[in-house]
C-alpha cells in the first residue's frame, strides 16, 4: 500500500551485492595480482592442509581487503573476497603478522568503516540478506512475527561481547607456541568456526566442505555454529536476530556515531509514533526514545534506514552523508 | 518451537475470549432515568441554529464547507444511520481504533458532546461538579435521542476519572466495553497491555457484529482510514498559507463531521474542498492575516463554538489547533510493517496510544513539542490555551506549557470557562485586549 523507497532500493543493492560477492568473479570480474600483500600464515602454520574447514582461498578472489561483514572465505569459485574480517581479525593475531602486511588492510578496514559504519551491514552483507530474504519470505506467507523478549534482547546484547571477546582471546592464544600443537590446531581461526556461514555459503557457491568431527573441540564449536545456525534460521521469524550478536557487526558498529554518514532527527517533529520500533530489524528503541540529542546513530543498528522511511512526519527523521541530506522521512501517501 | 508457540497462542486466545466476555457487574442499580425531553430538543435545535448563524457570518468562507454544515447541523445523517442495518458502535474519546469496527462492517461515531441543554438533565443523575463534556453526553442518552440512541454498544475508554466511572453509569443503559487505557505510553510494559486490550476489543467487535476480522477486511480498513488521513495531511498543508484559506471555526467543523460521517463521501467531499481552496490559493484575493492563532487544551465540540466565535469575530484566524476534538483525532496515520494479523494489530494499537498527546498519560512533554512545531509549521502570532472548568489535566500542564512560550516570547493567553454562555463578555474583554497586544507587537 505504501511505498517505501529506501526500502527498495536496499533490497535491490542487497541483491545485487549479494551476487556480486558470492559469484562476482564467474562474471570475470577478477583482479589477479592484488595491491597489497595477502595476510599469509608464516612457515609451520599448515592449518589449510590440516582442517578442512580452514581450507583456504583458491583461485578467482579479487580483493584482499575486508569491508567487515561477512564476505565468506567459502565463496570459492566465484567469490569477491579471500575472507571476511573475521579471518583477519583473528589470524592477523595467530600468526603475529608483521605490521607492514597488517596495516594496509587495517587502513582500508578503518577507512571504510568510518565513511559508513554498519551500513554495510544493511546494504552488502551477504548473511544479512539471506536473514531479510526469510524474514520477507514469510511475510508473504503471512505468518506472525515473534518478537524477541526483553530478556532475550538483553542478554544478546551482552553476549555479543562475550563472543568477540572469546574470539579474540582464542586467537590470541593460539599465537603461543608453548600450547601443545594438538590444542592449537583445532582452535585454528575459531571465528570461523562459530560461524553459522559456513553451513551455506560452501552449499550456495557449489563447493561442499567436509565437516571434520574428529575431536571434541571440533564438536563443540559445530554444536555452537549449529545454534548460531538456527538462530539464523529462526530470523524469519525474528527478524535479523543473527546480527544481534554477529561478531562483525560489533567491530562495524562501534563506527556508527561519528562516521560520513549520519542519521538525525528533529526532535520536536518526532511524534513518538513508535512506528520506527517497529519497522525496524532490530527493534531498537533509541531512535523512539531520543529527544535531547539531534543525532541517532547508536551501536544496535545495521543501518538499514527503514525507520526513516517508515516514519510518517516529514523531516522527523533525515540520513545525511557529509553534511549533505541523503534522505529524509516523509507522510506516506498511495498510489 | 512451533509446537511451544501454538500452546502459547491457544492460551493468549483462550484468556482474550474470556476477557471479552467480562462485562459490568452492575450487582447494585444505579439510578436510571430515561426521559424524552422535547423541551430539550427543541433547545438544543435553537443553539444549533444561532451558532451556525454567527458562523456564516464569517466572511470569506469556501463553499464547499454547506455540506459539513449540513450534516453536523441537520438529522441527515441520523436518518441513514437508522436506515443502516449492521451495528453501529459508539465511543469516545480517540483511542478507538476505528479500522477495527470498519473491518466488521459496523459504524464508529464518536459521541463526545458540546451541548449546553442536555446538561441539566444529566445532572439529574450525575453529580454536578464533574466535566461539562461527560454530562452533556450522558444528558444526550438520558433525553433518548440523537446518535446515542442509535448505538448497539458504546466503547467507554478510561482516560480521566469522569470518562472512566462513566462507562458503569452507562452501563445501566446499554453495552458498554472498558478500554482500559494504560497511565503512560511507553514502548514494551504499557505497549504489551495496550495491544491485549485491543485484542480483547477486536473480539468483543467480532462477537457484536458476528462478522470475523480478517486479514482482507483489516488490510482493506487500514486503507481507507489511511486514505483520511491524507485528505486531512493535504487539508492542514493548504492551512498553512498565509492569507489564511480556512478559518477555524469552519476547519474544525470539516472535521468534526467526520466523526460520525460516511467514512467514504466524508473523504470525497474534504477532497474537493481541499480543490477549492486550492483554487483559492492560486487566486490570491484573500486578506493577509497578521492574527494567526494556535488553539490548544481541552476538547471544543460542536456546538460549544463560544470561544471560537469570540476569538474569530475579531480579524484573527485560529490556523491551528491542538484539540482532541480537533488535530488529534485524525493526524496520526497506521504504518503498518508487516501485513500479517499481529503485525497490523501491532501498528493500529501503536497508533491509538503512542503519538497520543492527550494529557491522560503521565507525561507533558510530548504534546509541547507538538504544539512547538505547530506553532513554528504554521506561523502563528499568538498560543490561545482552553481549559474547561473541572477538567484537571490542561490546568495541570498549563503552567508548563506557558512557561515553554513565555521563554520563546509567543504570547500566550489561557482561558477557563466550561460550556455555559454566561461569561461570553468577560472572556471577549480578555480576548480583545489580547489580539490587540498582538496587533502593536506587528
Ligand atoms: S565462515 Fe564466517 S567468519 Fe569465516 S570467513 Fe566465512 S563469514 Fe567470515
Ligand atoms: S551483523 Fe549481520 S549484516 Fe552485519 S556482518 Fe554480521 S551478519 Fe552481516
Ligand atoms: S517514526 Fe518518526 S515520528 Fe515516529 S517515533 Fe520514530 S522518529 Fe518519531
Ligand atoms: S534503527 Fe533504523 S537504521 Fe538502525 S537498524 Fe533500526 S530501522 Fe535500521
Amino acid at each position: 500500500m505504501t511505498p517505501r523507497p529506501i526500502t527498495l532500493t536496499r533490497k535491490i543493492v542487497q541483491f545485487v551485492s549479494f551476487f556480486l560477492i558470492l559469484y562476482g568473479a564467474l562474471l570475470g570480474i577478477r583482479v589477479e595480482t592484488p595491491l597489497i600483500p595477502f595476510v599469509r600464515a608464516p612457515e609451520g602454520f599448515t592449518s589449510e592442509e590440516r582442517i578442512a574447514l580452514m581450507r583456504g582461498p583458491k583461485h578467482g578472489q579479487v580483493f584482499d581487503t575486508y569491508i567487515g561483514i561477512k564476505t565468506c572465505r567459502f565463496a570459492r569459485g566465484g567469490g569477491l573476497f579471500r575472507a571476511c574480517f573475521m579471518h583477519f581479525f583473528s589470524e592477523a593475531i595467530t600468526w603475529r603478522t608483521p605490521w607492514k602486511d597488517f596495516l594496509p588492510h587495517l587502513v582500508i578496514f578503518l577507512l571504510l568503516a568510518v565513511m559508513l559504519g554498519t551500513f554495510w551491514c544493511g546494504w552488502v552483507c551477504p548473511l544479512g540478506f539471506i536473514q531479510d530474504t526469510l524474514a520477507s519470505l514469510r511475510i508473504k506467507l503471512g505468518l506472525n512475527r515473534l518478537s524477541l523478549s526483553k530478556i532475550w534482547q538483553e542478554f544478546l546484547k551482552k553476549f555479543k561481547w562475550v563472543l568477540i571477546g572469546f574470539i579474540l582471546f582464542v586467537s590470541l592464544l593460539i599465537a603461543f607456541p608453548q600450547l601443545p600443537w594438538w590444542i592449537r590446531k583445532e582452535l585454528f581461526i575459531v571465528g570461523c568456526q562459530l560461524c553459522p556461514s559456513r553451513f551455506i555459503i560452501p552449499y550456495i557457491t557449489g563447493h561442499p566442505i567436509e565437516q571434520s568431527l574428529f575431536s571434541p573441540l571440533l564438536i563443540i564449536f559445530f554444536s555452537i555454529a549449529m545454534v548460531f545456525m538456527a538462530v539464523l534460521i529462526m530470523s524469519a521469524f525474528t527478524k535479523r536476530s543473527f546480527c544481534r550478536f554477529c561478531p562483525n557487526g560489533v567491530l562495524l558498529s562501534f563506527f556508527n556515531r561519528g562516521s560520513f554518514l549520519v542519521k538525525e532527527k528533529d526532535l520536536t517533529r518526532c511524534t513518538r509514533c513508535g512506528i520506527c520500533v517497529d519497522s525496524c530489524p532490530l527493534e531498537n528503541e533509541n531512535v523512539y526514545e531520543e529527544k535531547k540529542n539531534k543525532n541517532v546513530d547508536f551501536p544496535d543498528c545495521i543501518r538499514c534506514f527503514r525507520c526513516v522511511d517508515s516514519c510518517p512526519e516529514d523531516g522527523a527523521l533525515s540520513v545525511k552523508f557529509l553534511g549533505l541530506k541523503a534522505w529524509k522521512s516523509k507522510f506516506k501517501r498511495s498510489k | 518451537m512451533n509446537f511451544f508457540k501454538r500452546i502459547k497462542k491457544a492460551g493468549r486466545d483462550f484468556e482474550i475470549k474470556k476477557l471479552a466476555q467480562k462485562e459490568f457487574e452492575r450487582r447494585y442499580s444505579y439510578p436510571v432515568l430515561k426521559k424524552e425531553n422535547w423541551q430539550v430538543k427543541e433547545k438544543l435545535k435553537e443553539a444549533t441554529s444561532k451558532n451556525l448563524e454567527l458562523i456564516r457570518k464569517a466572511p470569506h468562507r469556501p463553499e464547499g464547507i454547506s455540506y459539513y454544515e449540513d450534516i453536523i447541523s441537520g438529522d441527515k445523517r441520523e436518518k441513514e444511520l437508522q436506515k443502516f442495518s449492521g451495528k453501529i458502535i459508539g465511543s469516545f474519546c480517540i483511542f478507538t481504533p476505528e479500522e477495527l469496527i470498519h473491518s466488521a462492517c459496523a459504524i464508529p461515531v464518536r459521541l463526545c458532546a458540546g451541548a449546553y441543554d442536555t446538561i441539566s438533565i444529566a445532572e439529574e443523575v450525575l453529580p454536578r461538579d464533574i466535566c461539562p463534556l461527560v454530562k452533556s453526553s450522558f444528558g444526550f442518552k438520558v433525553a433518548r435521542f440523537s446518535y446515542f440512541e442509535l448505538c448497539d454498544a458504546v466503547i467507554s475508554p478510561t482516560p480521566c476519572d469522569d470518562k472512566k466511572k462513566l462507562g458503569e453509569i452507562l452501563s445501566n443503559y446499554l453495552p458498554v466495553w472498558s478500554l482500559r487505557l494504560p497511565q503512560s505510553k511507553e514502548i514494551g510494559h504499557s505497549q504489551e497491555y495496550w495491544l491485549r486490550e485491543i485484542r480483547i476489543l477486536k473480539e468483543r467487535i467480532e462477537q457484536l457484529t458476528c462478522n470475523k476480522i480478517t486479514k482482507k477486511s483489516l488490510k482493506e480498513s487500514i486503507r481507507i482510514l489511511h486514505k483520511r488521513q491524507e485528505v486531512l495531511r493535504r487539508f492542514y498543508e493548504l492551512r498553512k498559507n498565509n492569507p489564511p484559506l480556512i478559518n477555524g471555526r469552519d476547519a474544525l467543523l470539516v472535521i468534526q463531521t467526520g466523526f460520525y460521517d460516511d467514512i467514504n463521501r466524508w473523504i470525497e467531499k474534504t477532497q474537493k474542498l481541499c480543490d477549492e481552496l486550492e483554487e483559492r490559493k492560486s487566486n490570491n484575493k484573500l486578506p493577509l492575516s497578521n492574527c494567526r492563532l494556535l488553539l490548544t487544551g481541552a476538547p471544543i465540540i460542536w456546538p460549544n463554538y463560544k470561544l471560537l466565535n469570540i476569538i474569530e469575530e475579531m480579524q484573527s484566524t485560529i490556523v491551528i489547533d491542538e484539540l482532541c476534538s480537533g488535530t488529534r483525532h485524525f493526524y496520526d496515520p497506521v504504518e503498518v510493517n508487516e501485513w500479517t494479523m499481529d503485525g497490523m494489530l501491532q501498528a493500529i494499537a501503536n497508533r491509538y496510544l503512542l503519538p497520543s498527546s492527550c494529557p491522560c498519560f503521565t507525561e507533558s512533554d510530548d504534546r509541547i513539542d507538538k504544539i512547538l512545531q505547530s506553532a513554528e509549521d504554521f506561523k502563528v502570532n499568538g498560543v490561545i490555551h482552553h481549559s474547561l472548568r473541572l477538567c484537571p489535566l490542561y490546568d495541570m500542564e498549563l503552567p508548563k506549557v506557558s512557561r515553554v512560550f513565555k521563554d520563546k516570547g509567543i504570547p500566550f493567553l489561557a482561558i477557563h470557562t466550561d460550556y455555559s454562555l454566561e461569561d461570553i463578555e468577560q472572556i471577549r474583554t480578555r480576548v480583545e485586549a489580547f489580539l490587540e497586544m498582538l496587533r502593536s507587537r506587528t
